[in-house]
This record gives structure tokens, sequence and C-alpha cells, in this order.
């Protein structure tokens, strides 16, 4: 009986306990919400930062490191798709030129950009309403969060133009249930985020700045001319397209000190020849791992022993032909039976047994940090060097006519190209507009080759038929909208000619 | 004359024996009650006194005077009988329970089953006593319509459990489980032997009781309790092998038909190509035989019962070891359960119940797709000299240009041999205390908690697969260990109130109630590299400790999570003049798992029954003995989703930033949350009849369900220019219904007795909305769900057979643009919508997941000592896609069936050419779906018990010995393992080579009372 009771008793308890609404109260634990927390609680400058940080990382998604080797550089007759003939068959329509609108890989591609976006748009609301209610972050700080955040996006949206063409303007998150916008002409994305980005320049640090802060990955004022400078040039508008290059240059916050061999060392991360980086970091013993995706490297890396990587984005035997003289091929071209570091590098068996050298890291880098580990996975991606920058300016100046500033510019990539051989790369002196613009742009598919210019140059100079074997002109000067986001917008998004 | 002379002899002997021992002569036949039939067999006893009936029914015994012999026999109600001065006694036995007498758990209270108005099929504990299975549930399999199954072969593995179909596509499918009231979603602790009876409820009069929680349908399950007055102590045992026979596992190709299909690969994408040398001719290496292995496998249970005027209870104890059929997986499990009950007077009850348990898995640590994919023209040791299994260096891989990434699973399998450990502790407690007042007025309260620790280590050693000198990629560079513990609460509170009142012309029973149920459980996990510095390879087992780790290496975390729910529940059961039916029941629940506005919600059902047979019109159709319509509608919740899912949070370590050269943590907001999210509702139409014909001899029971499921619970992702991570929503509908029948015969010719019963279902499921604009939702490469389809359908190109000739091809490539051309041994493909383009506009739905018809057959036969049990089981209507259609850039092995590809015209309209560099030959399509129909002899069993008279000298009161084949025969037309394979609802029904086989296994078993 006595049990009984007790049964009894604490049943009766746990019911009356129980009863309240207050039972039904669950909420996860390890979060802040609603019960815990008031929202004013967290600073904005928190928020933001949550929310900028989300966007740098979303830029190395694994959707972009699959999906940009592709579309920037396979899809050129310079780079092969790599490893074995059947591996990675989501690349393999690139390669041949074939894809569709059900391409997976473009589908990544364009995905991996909105998120980007969509993590800026955050952003840029926070900052919006931390202006009117948070009275101790300056203004300063302010403008400065969301000029990243412009920045971010605008680079962003001149990707997805540069890709796609119009695409849909989107400058605030949608709700669920809400329909995308049409494609916007993308006119009207390049005046939007002209607009945005020549806002942002003044409000943004420089890059020295930021690495004596140590705010390793931000996006710099040179940051914003340069996306800039590119919307002008892929417009033929010389001279804007120089006189943001000419900003660049001025401002001294870059420079081509960096040996080429040595630009995409962990050294030199962030250094003078970095104007768009995305930071990617993996210390484990210092307990540092960068989010979004760390693939970069070893999607490229050498296939074989030592094993760095899948083999993606390989040198074609052309560009390796065409460049073989080229003091840029050995930081360019890492080959089967190259000994590096000491150590012999075998390739697997694969029909082009020769990598991307500029995602490999040296063996120091491998043994640093208690990494052990060849796939290099915190190489940091170089979306736009100062070199890049440099050869535009050389680019337009020719095309301006001002040929003695286009010859100087040129030298200088390729005085630093040349580094102790001076026998190699001759300086030219060719004054002819016709012949030093194939010289200039010649000499942006060796220093930018495997990087992310050949593709779309070749579409801006129109040499695309003529160079690209498989190109289908009047198709392929644009990547088709995926199908799959025509599909679920139910008919709102259009597709490009030809597809 | 000779009557006359018994009778005198009869006299003279009682006569003899009341001068003697007062011992009297009784005689007489007993018959069964239903079919008049002599029953032989019947044991008839006075203490230590018996006989048998012969083979007409007849016995004889000498008893003292006075006494009260006992008549009892397996499946028949035992009877009592005074035979005061002796003589002659005709009795006659009633079955155990007359079926429709019988009574129905139906939660929060029973039923008469004749008085039901849902679907309910009741499976008694003696029915699924499989040997080789750790639980229940699989031995349901087949035996219950509408409740879908799917095994699974490890040792430690569960069952899949689908009722009516999948009703939702985001949440979890598996039905409610009520152990003895508890209210629980895992039953993996029962022990079979324990288990009296299991009532699977389907209709919505039975499952709305269940509220929020009843949608997957409830099954409820009552343990044993003590049958008899006086001490009853019982044993039961099995021991077995499984096995996987020859005919069911894999056809690959040996070492020189893959030696052969891979030159041809070769040549067919160089002709130049010089020819692949293999290590290994002839058959090559077996893997598959490397990895399986007969398996053991014992179960032993022990029960002591007491029953009595004043309580019962009833203690057992039960060890169970299931070794499975790929190496090193086993499961052990120990069971101690007790329970109470006591009553004082007729006006209270109470009772005590506590079931503890601890079990330990060696998982399985093989990758059986690694070993369906593996090349058989190599060893897994680098030479016979080399044959060691505990030098971790002296495993051998391929090099890579062939097999990167299959790895050599015997390395992978003995290298991680028993460094995983698994084990937990459970205690389930519960009490009651019922009190009867007023007559027909009964309270109850009960209480029950259950509770689980669980323990587990995982340890990876160093080493290296070699493939002759330098290193392959199966390696690991350093040792590393981990240990977690987990710790799951769950306690629950039931208050009910009922009244209980039978007259001549109406029944009525009515009960209202209180349910409150809490879940809390808290967990943590250690991990740390490179345990002791220095050269070791294999750290030996006592020193695996974190302590000895890196200290840079050093990781830890945890996590804590609760739920809880309330419910007020009614329900009136009301039987007019035994012939009108009415169930009616109301819940009102409360879950923590939605925001505080779309939290509770109410329940309602009804069901109506008309018991037409008892009518007077129907009085003359004396070959009906019952017949009852009855139909059901109701509406009840499914809130199996994760917990939290309608908060905002903030995440503090959400993501990292660098700034000043340190790396600081930036909390980030939740994704976007619908914070009106509220359960999916399933409401259920049914409408059915039961009949009972010839003397009861044939039973039908015949239903119709329509199930509709609205705020279907999804993930629609919108275009990734309206935003990306959008939470999950109420986006949908979809409905399930189908017909369910039993069909059984039972009979009994002289010694001779049979049970018949085919029992089948249909489900036609199909979506009915999804998102805004009938979106669909796309899982992986092959399944997609979208409005007007079955949930997770496959879906694909249609292929019409291979291209031939290269004309054939071209004058394909002439009519259509596409993004492939198409060359000679191509898979031709349908231009579906005649547009004379080839893309994915061409795809189709090409299979479906869920199958549209499943059923049983189960049959019973009795033949004096003798019992043969037979179940089947199958199902029909469903699709398999085989993903090894597709070749991977790691040159897998071929199945036998590859034999039969495309080499030159006319060699194969399936299969197309081995060729990886052609990619339009890996589209998904119907090539590789394979029909996943399957009947299956689930389970034979023969026994027999030991006569009484044998017993005699060991003191036993029965003993039956039996063997049984579990899973001897399958029929399937797929190439796996095993044609039930399972997966997520969106994505099931992939196989890969890599599904556990479902083994046949042979058991020998004995039941023993004292």
């Amino acid at each position: 009986m006595k049990n009984i009771s007790i049964i009894s008793l604490a049943v009766a308890g746990f019911v009356l306990a129980g009863c309240g609404e207050d039972f039904l109260e669950r909420y996860p634990y390890g979060q802040w919400h609603s019960e815990n927390f008031e929202a004013e609680e967290i600073p904005y400058n928190i928020l933001i930062e949550g929310e900028l940080a989300q966007a740098y990382n979303a830029q190395h998604s694994y959707d972009f490191n699959a999906g940009a080797p592709c579309l920037h550089s396979i899809a050129t007759d310079d780079a092969d798709k790599g490893s074995t003939a059947s591996d990675m068959s989501w690349a393999m329509v690139i390669d041949a030129h074939t894809w569709d609108a059900s391409a997976g890989v473009v589908r990544q591609y364009y995905n991996a950009w909105y998120s980007v976006i969509t993590y800026c748009n955050r952003a840029i609301e926070y900052c919006d309403a931390a202006g009117q209610f948070d009275e101790s972050l300056t203004a300063e700080k302010v403008n400065n969060y969301k000029a990243q955040a412009l920045t971010i996006r605008a680079h962003a949206y001149f990707r997805l133009v540069q890709a796609f063409g119009d695409v849909p303007f989107v400058e605030q998150e949608l709700e669920q249930d809400e329909k995308t916008p049409p494609r916007t002409p993308y006119t009207q994305v390049y005046a939007n985020i002209i607009e945005d980005l020549n806002w942002s320049v003044p409000y943004l640090e420089t890059r020295k700045a930021l690495v004596e802060a140590g705010n390793l990955g931000r996006v710099s004022q040179n940051s914003a001319r340069a996306v800039l400078a590119k919307i002008y040039m892929y417009q033929k508008d010389w001279a804007t397209s120089m006189s943001y290059c000419r900003q660049i240059i001025e401002s001294g916050d870059n420079d081509l000190s960096t040996p080429f061999d040595e630009i995409w060392t962990e050294k030199y991360e962030f250094g003078p020849e970095s104007i768009y980086e995305f930071d990617v970091d993996d210390k484990p013993s210092l307990s540092i791992s960068t989010g979004g995706n760390k693939q970069w490297a070893s999607i490229q890396g050498f296939r074989g022993q030592p094993n760095c990587g899948w083999g993606m984005n390989g040198p074609s035997k052309q560009l390796r032909d065409d460049m073989k003289d080229d003091p840029r091929y050995h930081a360019t071209v890492l080959s089967d039976g190259d000994v590096r570091d000491g150590v012999v590098f075998q390739s697997a068996e694969v029909p082009n047994p020769h990598y991307n050298a500029k995602v490999y890291a040296p063996l120091y880098e491998q043994q640093m940090y208690n990494r052990n580990n060849p796939n290099a996975t915190w190489l940091n991606i170089r979306m736009i060097r100062y070199s890049d920058i440099v050869l535009m300016y050389a680019e337009a100046a020719n095309e301006l006519g001002e040929t003695d500033e286009a010859l100087a510019k040129l030298e200088m990539v390729r005085a630093r190209a040349r580094g102790n051989d001076a026998d190699a790369l001759p300086e030219i002196t060719e004054r002819d507009q016709t012949k030093l613009r194939d010289l200039i742009h010649e000499e942006r598919r060796f220093e930018l080759a495997l990087e992310f210019e050949r593709y779309f140059d070749l579409i801006r100079w129109g040499e695309a038929e003529e160079k690209i074997e498989y190109f289908v002109p009047n198709k392929q000067e644009l990547y088709p909208i995926p199908q799959q986001e025509i599909d679920a917008s139910n008919g709102i998004l259009t597709q490009n000619p030809g597809y | 004359m000779k009557k006359t002379l018994t009778v005198l002899l009869a006299v003279l002997l009682a006569v003899m024996t009341a001068a003697a021992q007062t011992n009297v002569k009784v005689t007489g036949s007993v018959k069964g009650k239903t079919f008049g039939e002599p029953l032989p067999g019947v044991a008839v006893t006075y203490g230590d006194i018996y006989t048998i009936t012969d083979n007409d029914g007849n016995y004889s015994i000498e008893v003292p005077s006075g006494a009260e012999l006992t008549f009892s026999m397996t499946g028949m109600k035992t009877l009592k009988v005074n035979i005061a001065g002796g003589g002659k006694f005709d009795v006659v036995m009633e079955d155990e329970i007359l079926e429709l007498e019988e009574t129905v758990v139906v939660g929060y209270g029973t039923q008469r089953k004749r008085d039901l108005t849902g679907s309910i099929t009741t499976v008694r504990g003696d029915d699924i006593k499989m040997a080789a299975t750790n639980s229940p549930l699989e031995a349901l399999q087949g035996k219950v319509p509408g409740l879908y199954i799917i095994n699974s072969g490890a040792a430690e593995g569960t069952p899949t459990v689908t009722l009516r179909g999948v009703s939702t596509v985001r949440a979890s499918t598996t039905p409610l489980y009520v152990v003895d009231n508890m209210l629980t979603d895992d039953i993996s602790w029962l022990n079979l032997n324990d288990i009296a009876s299991i009532e699977v409820l389907k209709d919505a009069s039975s499952t709305a009781m269940f509220g929020v929680q009843g949608a997957n349908g409830v099954i409820i399950i009552t343990t044993r309790k003590a049958e008899d007055d006086g001490v009853n102590v019982s044993y039961s045992g099995t021991a077995g092998v499984s096995v996987v026979h020859n005919r069911d596992r894999l056809k690959l190709c040996n070492a020189d038909e893959f030696t052969m299909l891979y030159n041809e690969l070769l040549t067919n994408m160089d002709p130049e190509a010089t020819p692949w040398v293999p290590q290994l001719t002839g058959e090559g290496t077996d893997w598959i035989d490397l990895v399986l292995r007969p398996a053991f496998f014992t179960n032993h249970t022990v029960t002591l019962s007491r029953g009595g005027e004043k309580g019962s209870s009833i203690t057992s104890l039960s060890y169970l070891h299931n070794e499975g059929v790929v190496k090193y997986n086993a499961y052990d499990n120990i069971n101690i359960r007790h329970n109470n009950e006591f009553k004082v007077g007729n006006w209270l009850k109470a009772g005590i119940q506590a079931n503890l348990r601890y079990r330990t898995t060696d998982p399985s640590n093989v990758s059986l797709s690694s070993t369906a994919r593996v090349i058989p023209t190599y060893g897994p040791y680098d030479s016979e000299d080399y044959w060691d299994e505990n030098n971790l260096g002296s495993y051998f891989t391929p090099a890579d240009n062939i097999q990167k990434d299959v790895g050599n699973p015997v390395a992978a399998m003995l290298i991680s041999r028993g460094n995983s450990e698994s084990y937990a502790y459970q205690g389930l407690f519960n009490g009651f205390v019922e009190i009867n007042f007023l007559k027909d007025f009964t309270f109850k309260a009960a209480g029950y908690f259950d509770y689980t620790a669980q323990f587990s280590s995982s340890y990876n050693p160093k080493y290296y697969v070699t493939n002759g000198g330098s290193a392959s990629s199966q390696y690991s560079r350093y040792t590393s260990f981990s240990r977690s513990v987990g710790e799951y609460k769950k306690s629950q509170a039931d208050i009910t109130l009922s009244y209980a009142k039978v007259t001549d012309k109406v029944r009525v029973n009515a009960v209202v109630g209180f349910t409150a149920k809490e879940y809390d459980g808290v967990g943590f996990s250690a991990s740390v590299d490179t345990l002791i510095n220095g050269s070791y390879w294999n750290i030996p087992e006592s020193m695996r400790m974190l302590n000895l780790g890196d200290d840079k290496s050093r990781k830890n975390s945890d996590w804590r999570s609760s739920n809880a729910f309330i419910s007020w529940l009614g329900r009136v059961n009301l039987t007019v003049l035994d012939r009108y039916l009415l169930t009616a029941t109301l819940r009102y629940d409360g879950s923590s798992k939605f925001g505080r506005d779309h939290r509770w919600g109410l329940f309602p059902s009804v069901g109506l029954g008309w018991v037409i047979s008892d009518e007077k019109f129907m009085q003359k159709a004396d070959w009906l003995n019952f017949w009852k319509l009855r139909t059901s509608y109701g509406v009840a919740g499914n809130d199996k989703i994760g917990d939290y899912l309608a908060y905002p949070t903030i995440n503090p370590r959400g993501t990292t930033i660098t700034s000043d050269g340190e790396t600081y943590y930036i909390p980030v907001t939740s994704y976007q949350v619908d914070q009106n999210i509220h359960w999916e509702t399933v409401s259920t139409f049914d409408i059915g009849t039961d009949m009972r014909m010839f003397n009861s001899r044939l039973a039908v029971e015949l239903g119709y369900y329509y199930k509709k499921t609205s705020d279907l619970l999804a993930h629609v992702q919108p275009t990734v220019s309206v935003g990306s991570g959008y939470a999950i929503t109420n986006a949908g509908s979809l409905s399930n219904q189908g017909v369910e029948f039993v069909v059984s015969w039972e009979d009994r010719i002289g010694d001779f007795n049979y049970n018949v019963s085919f029992n089948g279902s249909t489900i036609k499921n199909k979506v009915l909305a999804l998102g805004n604009d009938d979106s669909y939702i796309t899982s992986g490469n092959y399944h997609r769900t979208a409005v007007g389809q079955p949930v997770g359908s496959f879906y694909g190109y249609v292929a019409e057979g291979v291209f031939q000739t290269q004309e054939e091809a071209d004058e394909f490539n002439a009519n259509h643009t596409s993004s492939y051309v198409f060359k000679a041994g191509d898979i031709k493909y349908a231009d579906l919508n005649n547009d004379g383009k080839f893309n994915d506009q061409d795809r189709d739905f090409i299979g479906k997941t869920i199958p549209s018809f499943m059923y049983g057959i189960n049959i019973r036969l009795g033949y004096k000592n003798f019992n043969l049990s037979v179940d089947m089981n199958g199902v029909t209507g469903v699709d398999i896609m085989n993903t090894k259609y597709w070749q991977s850039y790691a040159q897998y092995n071929y199945y036998k069936e590859q034999l039969g590809r495309w080499h030159g015209p006319g060699t194969s309209d399936k299969l197309p050419i081995l060729d990886s560099t052609r990619p339009q030959n890996s589209l998904c399509s119907t090539v590789a779906i394979e029909d996943g129909s399957y009947f299956r002899i689930r389970n034979i069993q023969l026994g027999y018990t030991i006569p009484k008279k044998a017993l005699d000298a060991i003191k036993f009161s029965n003993v039956y010995v039996y063997i049984q084949a579990q899973n001897p025969l399958t029929f399937k037309n797929t190439t796996g393992y095993t044609p039930e394979i399972g997966g997520g609802i969106l994505n099931a029904n992939i196989d890969d080579g890599g599904t556990y086989p479902i083994p046949s296994s042979y058991t020998f078993g004995i039941n023993l009372t004292f």
C-alpha cells in the first residue's frame, strides 16, 4: 500500500506541475531565442558581422568551387576537364560544349552567387535598421558594413551577368511564398551595382589597413574599383574602365612585387597582389577553420602520388605548347614526373597527366599547423589579382590609342614574370594597335591561365568561335538559366536564346 | 448383455474402491462446442492423477469421490467438473475464447471485438514467435493488411513500419507504439516472449484517440500477465544459424569475366589501348564470401508467474545473442521484467512493473557497397606470405588508376573490427492504481518512466593499405579515439475515469482522461587524435583513453533537447440491442513542437456499426453466423517532426571571422523559420464489413479507406533568386486509399485441424498539392515528388532499346537537337514530347517506391501432437533503382548481367556498350529500374508437443519442441541481396549492392513448463 501511495502522489504531483501551458514551453538549448533573449540585446554590429561572415564564406561554397573552374576555364580550349574520362562526368558537358539548361554544374554556379546575395541582402537590411535603432553603432561603422555587403553583392551580380546576361535583381530577402521578380535587363543590373559600388568605395578600407588590423578576407576599396573597372570593360567603355584601373594603380595599395611563383602561397595571402580574394583557412593546431567549402584546391589538385585532389581544370596540350617557353609555365603547370619540394609527382593514369599548379600548396605548408594533408584546404581563392588590373589598364589604353601607357603597363607584368631570367619575355615594343591588342590578349592568356578570365575574355573580344573548337555561336555567349529555376518560377524566368 | 456387465463391473469397482480408497471411476467423452467433434488429447487431471482422451475423445479415470476433475487442452477453455460419486460425465469444451467475444485493447480501455466500429487487427503473442529476430514487428509482416514492413538483416536491426501508405513527406512515418498504456516510438527493448498480444489500429475512430500522435496509426502491445492460479515456471529457448544462400547473393563477375569486360571497355574507348593485365585470373577473389559468414543466434527466456485472488506476479529473464551474417556484427540483449498486481476486494487494484535491459552492439564495419564494387582480380593481402590479419601493413589494394576510391573491403573490415562498441542500459518503470466505485465507475491513475543511458566509443588505428610499395589512398596517418554518452528520459502520466454499464438492451462504456508526456535527452561526446606519440600502429584496448591524446586535437561537444505534450481525451462506446454500435472520441492535444498560437488542436472521430446478422430478418440465414457493417471518420495529427522548428533562433557560434589577427565566433540568425508551422492533419474515412459463415469456419473482413493528409509539412525550395535556406512549412496535401481484406477458413477433421488465412491490401498514394504553384521536390538524382504522382517516384528518361548500328544512331542525331551525340551501342531514349529535341523535358515518372499491393498467406495445421505453421508474404507494384548500371570513374566490378551488354549489332537491346566516356548512357532511365515485387516464405515451423505420459518421469507439465526456417525462400526479380530496401520517404529503393542481406535462418526451439 505504501508503494501505491507514493506512486499516486508522484503521479498527482507530476500532473499538477505539468497542467499549465508552461509544461509545453520547450525551447532549443544552446541557441538564443525569444524566451531567453531580447532581440535588442544582440548589438546590430554582431548581427551584421554574422551575415557578412556568411556572405564571405558563401563566396567559396562547394557550388562555386566545383562550378567556377568549369564555367570560367574548362569551357576554353586552354583547360581540360581532367582526371579519367568518366570521372566528374558532370563537367563533361562543359569541356565538350554540349551543356543544356539542365547542366547541374551551371545551376550550382548560379545558385552559388544567389546564396551570397541572400546573405548580403540580410546584412544590408540590418545595416539600414541599425541606423534607426542602434545609437551605439557609429554611422561610419554602419556605412563600412553596408559598403562591404554592397560590394560583395555587386561582385556577385557582375558574375551572374557575365555568365547569364539578364538576371533577377533582388535587393532584399523575399518571403518564401513570394515569387521571384522577372529577369532584370543586364544594363539595369549594371546601373544598380555601379551606383552601389561608387557609394561604397569611400566607406571601405584599404588593403593595407585591413592587413594591418588583421581583418583578413574583407573587400577593400580596390576590390570595389576592380569590379567597376570590369563592368565598364565588359561594356567596352574603355575610358571609364581605365580610370578605375588607374585609381587602383595610383592608390599604392597594390603592387607587383610578389614573385609570380609565390602568388598562391600562404605567405602572400592578402599581399600586394590581392585585389579580390576569398579567405580559406585551415589550421587545426590553432583551431582555425573558415566556414564555407575548402575544396577549391583539392577539386583541381594533383591526382596521383602525392594525392592532392581530383585533378580538374588541367592545362591543355595547346596551352602547354604555347606557353612552354614562358617563365610562368612552372607556376602554372604541374606535370607527371615533376619534382617539387623534393617530391616526385606521379600522376594517376589519366588522359592528360598535367595539373593546375596554381592550386598547389608547398610541402612546408602541408606540414604546418598539424595539417598533415596535401589537399591545400587553406589555399585562398584569388578572384581578382593586381596583374589583371594592370593588363586591363593596358588593354583599355591600347583601345584608346594611348600606346605608351599600354606598353608601359604590359611591361610591368612581363617584367615581374621574367623574374631572374633576363632572356625570357623580351619587352614588347609593338605600336600597331591591332597587333598590340593581340599581344595584350595573349599576355592575359598566360598571366591568368586556368584562372577566371579566359572564357569570358574570349566572348568579350568576340574571339570565342575562333579560339574554342566546339563553341556554338549565338548561343554559348551566355550560359542557360537553369531549367530547375525556370520550372520553380512557374514561367516567370525565361531562357537565353538558343537553349 | 455387455452393457449390464460393464455397469456391474463399475458398481463392483466403485464399491471396492470406496471401500479401499474411496476412489471412484469416471468415464465419458469430450466434445468441442463449435463443431461437436470428439476431442482427442484432452488432459483430464486431478492432482497427480491424470489421463488423456483417446482418439474418439473418450476417457476413463479413477479419482476420489467428490473430486473436481480438470479438463484442459490448448486452445480450449479449461473446464472443471465435480464428479461427485463418479460415473459417466460427457463434457463439452468451448474454444478458449470465442473470437468475437474476445476483448480488444483499444487504448485507454478494451472493447469486445464484435462491438468495434473501426479497423483493428489483433495478433496473438504466440503467432509472432519468430526465433531469429530482435523485433516483434518483424514477425507482423504479412499478418496485418495495410501494414508495410521493410525488414533489416543487421544483427541489431529493426524494421521500418508504415501503415496504410506514406502520409507525410517530411515528418516520420513511424506509427505510435503503446506498450501497456505507455506511449513510445521505440519498442526494441521488448522481449518477444513477454508479448501477449499486438493490436494494430488503423482507422480514425481508433487512432483519433491518440490525437496529434495518431496519424501514422497506432500499434498497441500488451505484455503477458500471470495466466493461471498457482505457481507456474516455464522456459523457452532457441538456437540456430543464419546464412545468406548463394542464390540470394549478388551475382558478380569473376576475374576472367571482369578482365574481359574491362579490356572491352578500354578498347571501346581507344582501339589502340594496351590490354590490361590482371593479377589474378580464373575465379579471382570472391569478396562477398570473405565478408559474410554463417551466423549463430540464441535466445533463452525463463518466466515465473503466480496468480491468485489477491493478485498476480510475473517475472521473466531473457538473454538474446544475435550475430549478423556480415562478419563481426553482433547484438546481445539481456532483459529482466517484473510485473506485480494487487487486488484488494473488488474495489482496488494496483500494480507496478519494471523492465530492465542491457544491450550491446558490435556494429557492422563492412561496406557492402564496396564489396560489390571491388574488382575480383586481386587478393586482400599483399602476398600469401603476408597473410596476417593482425599486421595492419599487410593489406593490399590495387593502384589508383583502376580503383581509387573503393578500397580493400576486407582490409577495412579487419582494421576496424572490434574497435567500436555501443551499449546501453534501459529501465522502464510504471505503476497504476485503479479504484472501482459506485459499482460502474473506475478511476485509474498511472505513471510511466523510461530511462536509457547509452555509451559508445570508437577507435581508429594508424594504418596504410599498400599496393606493393607505395601507399594507397586507404590509410590513416594517426590513431584517433572518441567516446560519447547520452541520457534519455521519458515520463508519462495518465488519469482516466471510466464508466461501464451492461443491461439487457444497452452496453455503455465511456472514458474521460488526461495524459501528459515529457521527453528530455542530454548527451556528451569527446574525441582526440594521435593516442600516444611515436610509432605505434595499433594501440592496445587498455590504452585507448582520451587522456592520452594529443592536446591540440581535443574536441568535445554536447547536446540537449526536450519536448512535451498534454492531452484531454474522451470516448463513448455504445451498443444497443447488441446490434447498433457507436464509438465517438474527442481529443484535445497540445504539443511543444509548435509555436504558442499553433499548439492546441481538437481531434474528433465517430464510428458506426450494425450487426445485421442479429436482425430478425436474418435469422433464417443459418449459414451466416455473424455479419457486421462498419464505417468511421475522424481526424488525427502527425507531430513527428524535429523539435523547435517553429522558433527563430540565433546560434551564438554560428560563424567565425578573423579580426585583428584573432578568430571570433559570430552569432548567426537561423534560416527563415515559419512560426505558424503546425502538425499535419490526417482525416480518414473507413467503410467495411466483417462476416463469419458456416459455423464460423469462414471469416471474411473487407474494408476500404480513404486517408487525406492536409497541411503537409514540406520543404519546397523557391527559386534561389527569392532567397536560400527556407524552412519547413505546411505546404501541401496528399492522399492514400486502398482496400484491405482478410479471408480465413478453419476446420477440424478428427485429429486434424487447420486454419488458412489470406490477407491483402492495396495502396494508392497520390500527392494532391505541393507549394504555391504545384511545385515538385527533387530528391537526389532519381526521385521526384510531384502533384498527381505517388510520393518519392522515380523520374527519368524512357529507354527504347540500344542503337544497334551507327546509321540508326545517326538518324536519331539528325532528327533530334541534343547535347549528346549518340553512337552505336548507346541507349536509345524516347523523345517523349516529340519536339525533335532530346533534353530533360523528355523525362517522366518511370517507377514508384510505394507498393500497390501487398499480401500475406498464413497456414496453421495441427495433427495430434504435431503442428505446422507456414507464413508467406509478398508485395507487387513497386520499383527499385539499381544504381550499379552507372559506372563510376573508379572502375567497379560488373554484375554478371553486364555480360549481356551491347558489343556489336544484335547483341543486346537493353544494356549499352561499355564506354565510360558516354554520359548519355548514365542518365537516370528505365534501364536501371527493376521490378521490386517479391514473394517470400517468411517462416515455416514444425512443432511437436510431447505426450503427457512421456513427461511423467521428468515432472514437466508441458514440453513443446520445434524447428523453424525463417526466410528460407524468396522469389524476386531484382539483382540485389533483397528486395526490401527502404530508405528515405522521398528517396527510397535505391540499391547500390550495399543493402544488408536478409538471411535465411534455421532454428531449433524448445518450450518447457514445469
